[in-house]
């Protein structure tokens, strides 16, 4: 028991002198400007898709580190993949589909008002713009299963929207027939008539949330008692006191 | 008293109360029943930075979404109610406001479902143990459990013990999110007794068991 004596003195001295509890300080995301935004990708309800994926963004100021794993999309073919941003930050859901060519069915343009309009697309190479590369179908990543990085640039409304968690990642390409290719069972594309609307509807979709940043203080040291902790925090205090200790342990030898 | 008592660091203790007396005395109730110090993770959960998970993700379906009520561990005796928590102002996840609660990370997805179910939970509180006091008993192949508000159990198995810095934490390792449906437990390790404060966190990981 006295062994433990010392130990409130160890901890007393130290909550005298402020040690104890100060809180440690962690680089925090928002307040450099700097987000980290994280989003599970799950398959867009009526698509018939079985994949999943998931996406990762790092965004200091417009520079935006974007990871994406996908899996399970349709092998072989070309995957159209985006920010769309300033919708709801949803992906839609099922009751947003439509009858396209005879069969109910997720268009690119029935998912705007969850996930909004596109905000860059997120090519393997050159330009990243909304507009010009939206359908590059020569620059997106292809097969079944792929994992793609890229740091891009994006536009100040995106880098905005990504910010205020209203961004979402969405991959084009179904194979809504099962017949391995895209083609013209639902109709000709809603972006561009040339293409089959399997090719662009949205495939996989996932809004990208603010990510947790930093250790976690989990521990406010009530079992750090010991011995060992003890001696060392009152090593001074054992040290002031060197003088008294002998002639105490004289005296109660004596006693 | 008399005869011979073994003389020590008992003696020196006694002596070093004596010249702080009040605090200690005032004190020395508590300490006589003073808790200690959590089991320690094992050596091979120190990690360096640097150290890139090599597990592969394979695709997994998971349980439907379920916010968790009860996390179990009946290997190490821990059975704690789970509260909802969110990001502190610097970012980090908040910790639960009852120490014997563990905390979900309401950004992250509910445990059983696919990807990074977070939750954390204070290893000891001012006045002793708290909720994940117990976690860095845990070694590989321990398996646990969450009872879910739908009344499902999401069964889970240790697959990762790691160690790491506060302030070298790789926060997109361990939140970011997984393909499978994983679940991660946090709390603090490494007490530094100079500073008074825990200098690492322990970052379990647990994979969900097929059933
Ligand atoms: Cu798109």
């Amino acid at each position: 028991m006295k062994k433990k004596t010392v130990t409130s003195v160890a901890a007393l001295a130290a909550i005298a002198s402020g040690l104890v509890l100060a809180p440690t300080a962690f680089a925090g995301g928002a307040s450099h400007g700097d987000a980290e935004l994280h989003a599970m990708l799950s398959p867009v309800p009526t698509s018939k898709v079985t994949g999943s994926g998931t996406a990762m963004v790092h965004l200091k100021g417009n520079q935006a580190t974007v990871t994406i794993k996908a899996q399970g999309l349709l092998a072989g073919a070309p995957h159209a993949q985006h920010f769309h941003i300033a919708g709801k930050g949803q992906c839609p859901p099922a009751s947003a589909a439509k009858m396209h060519n005879g069969h109910l069915s997720l268009n690119t343009t029935d998912g705007l008002p969850f996930y909004g309009k596109i905000g860059a697309s997120l090519t393997t190479s050159g330009d990243t713009g909304a507009d010009h590369s939206a359908l590059a179908v020569e620059r997106f990543p292809m097969g079944a299963s792929y994992t793609y990085q890229r740091t891009i640039t994006v536009d100040d409304e995106t880098a905005k929207e990504l910010r205020a968690e209203n961004a979402v990642v969405v991959v084009h390409g179904i194979d809504f027939n099962g017949n391995g290719k895209y083609d013209n069972v639902l109709g000709a594309s809603d972006l561009d008539p040339k293409l089959p609307a399997e090719a662009t509807d949205p495939a996989l979709c996932g809004p990208l949330k603010m990510a947790p940043a930093g250790a976690v203080a989990g521990g406010m040291g009530g079992t750090q008692n010991g011995d060992t902790i003890a001696l060392s925090a009152a090593g001074g205090l054992l040290a002031a006191a060197g003088g008294a200790l002998y002639l105490r342990r004289r005296s109660s030898r004596q006693s | 008293m008399t005869g011979f008592r073994p003389r020590g660091r008992r003696s020196v203790y006694t002596a070093a109360a004596t010249a702080f007396t009040t605090g200690a005395l005032a004190l020395l109730a508590t300490a006589m029943t003073a808790p200690q110090p959590p089991p320690t993770p094992p050596a091979s959960a120190r990690t360096a930075p640097t150290a890139h998970s090599t597990v592969p993700q394979l695709p997994s379906a998971g349980l439907p979404r379920s916010e968790p009520a009860v996390i179990s561990i009946p290997k190490i005796g821990l059975h704690t109610p789970v509260e909802k928590v969110a990001r502190a102002g610097d970012g980090s996840i908040a910790l639960p406001k009852d120490p014997d609660h563990a905390g979900w990370y309401t950004g992250s997805v509910t445990p059983g479902e696919r990807g990074n179910a977070i939750t954390v939970g204070h290893v000891d509180s001012e006045k002793g143990p708290a909720a994940f006091y117990g976690l860095g008993a845990l070694r590989k192949g321990f398996p646990l459990t969450v009872t879910r508000h739908d009344g499902s159990t999401a069964r889970f198995t240790v697959t990762g013990i790691e160690v790491w810095a506060k302030n070298a934490f790789p926060s997109q390792r361990v939140y970011g999110p997984t393909n499978t449906a994983t679940l991660t437990l946090i709390t603090c390790t490494g007490w530094d007794s100079t500073r008074r404060t825990y200098r690492s966190n322990l970052v379990i990981t647990a994979q969900l068991t097929p059933s």
